[in-house]
């Protein structure tokens, strides 16, 4: 019983991971209309940066902050610059703009910092908590809070803000917004300024458990977009619940179901996608779109 | 329609005087009574089927081998751009359906001692089956949540090579002493001129059939499949079976492609069927252009010659990453300025200066 | 429409379009002599060595391994070369995609005449066929079994040990010194754990556990909950790249201790050790054969420095505590040694000169040992079991040799 409670704490643990991720995700798609396969190279390259803000002598307590202001200044410029021109050729040219954006954004950053991991210190210290007989680490804990905040405060700029109100507009319906004066093309750069804000985060929270290197995210962008899919592209609140979900059914399903083991760990959330789909196209948390003949 | 992923209208010039709903059951630029030789494009694919069939002569066995890579992979981007072009259903998987099709010529003239023509239909048949099965969560799940499906599949696909070795070897694959597709020693030529003249017949009759599928009046449903799937209903279309149909031909066609390029490499191992090499057919569709037969071979060659141009220009042990990044900007200016794909821009291009010069 | 032809005359045009693209991306011509393999053997023509590596896409770190034996090569060549002849080595990237490297080998054998072909990793054995039926010489850097198989393959040898040697050193090591211990082993889901896994139950110790994960994979807390939950006190940990010092960094958070046997080539301290935090890592053990440039034992000695100064002139300098690149270096002094007794001949010379190679000294190999071809004619089967102290890898055993082992 204690190991399956630890392993469900894991599971939250690396779960909070996709979860951010996916929340990057799901913002890109209701703005913009796409995935951006880009977006966990987005989180690496944070992460480096947060990584040399550091070595450099920035305490934490800064770091955060200026990462998610350079975050969202690169993400709003790769939108303006590089997403833009293909803006009205379709979600197919779309896609793969996004697939060259993941290309290059890992080279540069093999170019920069070298294909070698290196150890990140937690930005949380290196304590253990145990209550009862299950270990918390401080990196855990507070990563688990940091990606918390950031979604509460996302949440509340999208509902209770009059920026939130554009963006909502411009994701719902583009037409209309624009006709009532909304700057389509400022609020899609915001929003994947926002989005590439939250996924730093995700990389923040990443990089000291898993060691940065480029290829910090690679899984982690399959397991997000897992979630993604799982909690509904057009729900917020589903990328995070379905997030924490990947996270935690792969790790009890690689453990306790047999046959499935720790090399097959990926074929837990697209199974459950999988099924998830065929009963709710929608995802869990999504709504179904009305269809406009 | 939102989350459909449909080319754009005027992606091919043809359907750019007349989009819409109504011209989607016209196919474009369908021209029925008029004499051969009055056909400039039936006259500009054969002299390129006659080029193909002197090319082997006139050029090395490396580069032959090099361009019969191209033209396996070709096939297989065609079947993706019947799915992707016409029928507008996206699939992110079709990496895993050529090494289906690979593997399972493999195993079939490895472990079985098959004939390699054999082998190959096998394949065909199994990747279509495959296929349609990849099919059926599409008939709920349209756009990019398909497109997520399909890409599980490709990420899974090598993880299921390595977890299954006894049948597929592992991590190290498949291996024959050399490649079952060796012409008969009557003729004289190199097993590479064999492949690559086999190669230049196949391709032909796979564009030749997939053109024919979408001009005929399967085509046309495909093409309403696309527009409107609602309208394709009320018109009488089983959009179901239409949707499965062209899921499995599609597959067949790059289980086609995949069981040739494994028997021509003589080798297969799961590193070669990575989600990545899925993501590389699908921007290979895109930038080839996915509504135009030629950007098939266009896409193929984009993603077999490009990266190696770049590495051998650059070339040194720090090089990789930049050949990396510049391969990356090559595919985003390719979209930037050709957004139908290659094909599509070329032809748009020369619509420009030939009809509105002053066009702007 | 304006006019009916517009159209079509573009469509032609595209298509022509497409097949000049064809000719010209393929453009050298067809020789009348295309069988011609092996290098040139008149004195004084430069000795071809073709390598094929991954310095792109997601194994791009091997990069670093090309980079050391290049600079070997042209400190050889900087030295007058072999016998007077110099080394010409044509360096490709081939992404890890199997399609480029088989492409790769026919370029350096059919354009530059390559009489040995340097290849990396497990789809090394995608290219054997091909060069095996041109009867080139085959280096193929891998521990997979596979690519010792000198029956099948007779042109191809693998450089690095077979990866069950050093399960079986790493058993024995384990009988000797914990008896009764519960082992167990975490590792990925490819040939490599499955042969360690082999060598381990040779030399007597049947892990209770067995946990593989798919390469890329980094996050592994669930299988260490697993472990620790089974009661396992020794570890066999490989698994490599970031995954390796991620899970030493989780397993001192946690505080899970059990001793711990490092996989030989994710021991040192520029990717693995180091990253973990080299207290984390303290009084774990590992079977090893290469020198780590970074471990401040072999500052002072001649291979390492040689070694440093080579990468420093020739190579990529960032490279100078790369273990990746030390292996290169060490693999391209073998590969030196063997040209020098084949007489800068490829094919079937060489992998006799290979076969031939007995008590060969190597810049890169551990204090008292040795090159010498063995079982499956690989050079490299000797292992020491080393500790680490917290600031080094400290000697914790006697040079155990593969040889001697392999007999069950």
């Amino acid at each position: 019983m204690t190991e399956f409670l630890q392993q469900t704490v894991s599971g939250l643990t690396t779960g909070l991971v996709y979860a951010a991720l996916a929340l990057a995700i799901a913002l890109i798609f209701q703005g913009t209309g796409t995935l951006n396969f880009a977006q966990g190279e987005f989180a690496t390259l944070a992460a480096f940066v947060a990584f040399a803000l550091s070595t450099a002598g920035l305490s934490w307590w800064l770091v955060v902050p200026v990462l998610v202001v350079v975050a969202f200044v690169f993400g709003a410029g790769v939108e303006r610059l590089l997403v833009r021109p293909v803006e009205n050729s379709g979600p197919l040219a779309l896609l793969t703009v996004t697939a060259a954006l993941l290309l290059g954004t890992n080279a540069v950053t093999a170019l920069i910092w070298g294909t070698d991991v290196r150890s990140m210190p937690s930005p949380f210290g290196d304590s253990v908590f145990h209550v009862g007989a299950l270990t918390f680490t401080a990196q855990a804990l507070g990563g688990g809070a940091l990606v918390l905040v950031t979604m509460l405060v996302c949440g509340a700029v999208f509902r209770f803000t009059p920026l939130g109100l554009r963006l909502r507009a411009v994701a719902d319906n583009p037409d209309s917004a624009r006709l009532l004066g909304i700057s389509t093309g400022l609020m899609l750069a915001v929003g994947w300024g926002i989005a590439a804000a939250v996924g730093a985060i995700a990389g923040l929270v990443a990089a000291p458990t898993l060691g940065l290197s480029p290829e910090l995210m690679t899984n982690a962008l399959l397991l997000a977009l897992a979630a993604t899919t799982l909690g509904g592209f057009s729900s917020r609140l589903g990328a995070v619940v379905g997030g924490l979900l990947v996270g935690v059914l792969s790790n009890l399903a690689s453990r306790y179901v047999p046959g499935i083991g720790g090399d097959l760990q990926l074929v837990v959330p697209f199974a459950i996608i999988f099924l998830v789909l065929l009963v709710r196209p929608q995802g869990l948390f999504g709504r179904a779109s009305t269809v406009r003949a | 329609m939102a989350t459909s992923i449909s080319e754009p209208a005027g992606a091919v010039p043809a359907t750019q005087a007349a989009p819409g709903a109504a011209s989607a059951l016209t196919t474009p630029g369908r021209v029925v009574h008029r004499p051969i030789w009055r056909r400039p494009v039936t006259w500009a694919w054969t002299a390129l089927f006659v080029v193909g069939l002197l090319l082997p002569f006139l050029i090395s066995d490396y580069d032959l081998f090099k361009a019969t890579r191209v033209l396996t992979i070709a096939i297989a981007v065609a079947g993706l751009n019947l799915l992707i072009g016409r029928a507008g259903q996206i699939s992110a998987g079709h990496g895993a359906l050529y090494g289906l099709g690979a593997y399972t010529a493999m195993i079939l003239v490895k472990e079985l001692d098959w004939a390699w023509p054999l082998a190959v239909l096998a394949a065909v048949a199994v990747s279509g089956v495959a296929g349609w099965l990849i099919g059926l969560p599409a008939l709920r799940v349209r756009g990019l949540n398909l497109g997520l499906l399909t890409i599980a599949i490709a990420a899974v696909f090598p993880l299921l090579l390595n977890r299954f070795s006894g049948l597929t070897g592992g991590t190290v694959g498949l291996q024959l002493a050399g490649s079952p597709i060796t012409p008969p020693e009557s003729w004289g030529l190199t097993p590479e001129q064999f492949q690559f003249l086999l190669l230049v017949l196949v391709v032909t009759v796979v564009l030749v059939v997939l053109r024919n599928l979408s001009t005929g009046p399967l085509g046309r449903s495909i093409e309403a499949l696309r527009v409107n799937p609602l309208m394709a209903r009320s018109e009488g279309v089983d959009v179901n079976r239409l949707t499965l149909t062209v899921f499995g031909i599609s597959s067949a066609v790059a289980g086609l492609g995949g069981a040739l390029g494994g028997l021509v490499l003589a080798s297969t191992v799961p590193d070669s069927y990575s989600m990545f090499f899925s993501l590389t057919l699908l921007s290979a569709c895109v930038v080839g252009g996915s509504r135009t037969w030629a950007g098939a071979l266009l896409g193929a060659a984009f993603i077999v010659y490009l990266p190696d141009l770049i590495s051998q220009q650059i070339g040194s042990t720090t090089g990789g990453q930049w050949s990396q990044l510049v391969y990356a900007a090559a595919l985003l200016l390719t979209l930037f300025f050709l957004p139908s794909g290659v094909a599509g821009g070329i032809g748009r291009l020369l619509a420009r200066s030939t009809r509105r010069p002053e066009r702007t | 429409m304006s006019v009916a032809t517009g159209p079509w005359s573009r469509r032609a045009v595209v298509a022509l379009a497409a097949g000049s693209l064809l000719l010209t991306a393929a453009c050298s011509g067809r020789s009348d002599d295309s069988s011609s393999s092996g290098s040139g053997s008149s004195s004084d023509q430069p000795i071809v060595v073709g390598m094929s590596f991954p310095l792109s896409g997601p194994l791009a770190g091997a990069a670093a391994v090309a980079d050391g034996a290049s600079a070997y090569f042209q400190h050889v060549n900087a030295d007058g070369g072999i016998n007077g002849r110099k080394i010409d080595y044509q360096l490709l990237d081939d992404g890890y995609d199997p399609a480029r490297q088989a492409d790769n080998a026919r370029q350096l054998i059919s354009e530059d005449s390559a009489g040995v072909v340097l290849t990396f990793g497990g789809i090394s054995s995608a290219t054997a066929p091909y060069l095996n039926a041109q009867k080139v010489a085959q280096v193929a850097f891998g521990t997979q079994a596979a690519l010792s198989d000198t029956d099948a393959t007779p042109y191809t040898r693998g450089w690095f040990p077979d990866g069950s040697w050093e399960g079986q050193v790493v058993g024995q090591h384990i009988a000797e010194a914990a008896p009764g211990a519960t082992v167990g082993v975490l590792g990925i889901n490819n040939d490599l754990t499955t042969s360690q896994v082999e060598g381990l139950t040779a030399a007597g110790v049947t892990p209770a556990k067995v946990l593989t994960v798919a390469p890329g994979v980094v996050d592994l807390t669930s299988q260490l909950n697993e472990l620790r939950g089974a009661g396992v006190d020794t570890l066999f940990l490989a698994v490599v790249g970031p995954a390796q010092s991620a899970t030493l960094r989780t397993m001192a958070d946690i505080g899970y201790k059990p001793q711990v046997y490092l996989y030989s080539a994710a021991s040192d301290f520029a990717t693995s050790i180091g990253p973990a935090g080299l207290p984390n890592v303290t009084g774990a053990l590992t079977a090893q054969y290469f020198k780590d440039p970074a471990d401040p034992r072999w500052a002072d000695d001649e291979g390492v420095q040689a070694f440093r100064s080579d990468i420093a002139e020739y190579g990529d300098a960032k490279n100078a505590d790369s273990y990746l690149a030390i292996e290169g270096y060490g693999a391209a002094a073998a590969i030196v040694a063997t040209l020098e007794e084949s007489g800068g001949e490829g094919g079937e010379a060489f992998t006799e000169a290979w076969d031939g190679i007995d008590g060969e000294d190597n810049p890169a190999l551990l204090p008292d040992m040795q090159l010498s071809a063995g079982p499956g004619s690989r050079l490299v089967h000797q292992y020491r079991v080393l500790q680490f102290d917290g600031t080094s890898w400290q000697d914790a055993g006697d040079v155990v040799d593969a040889a001697g082992l392999t007999q069950g």
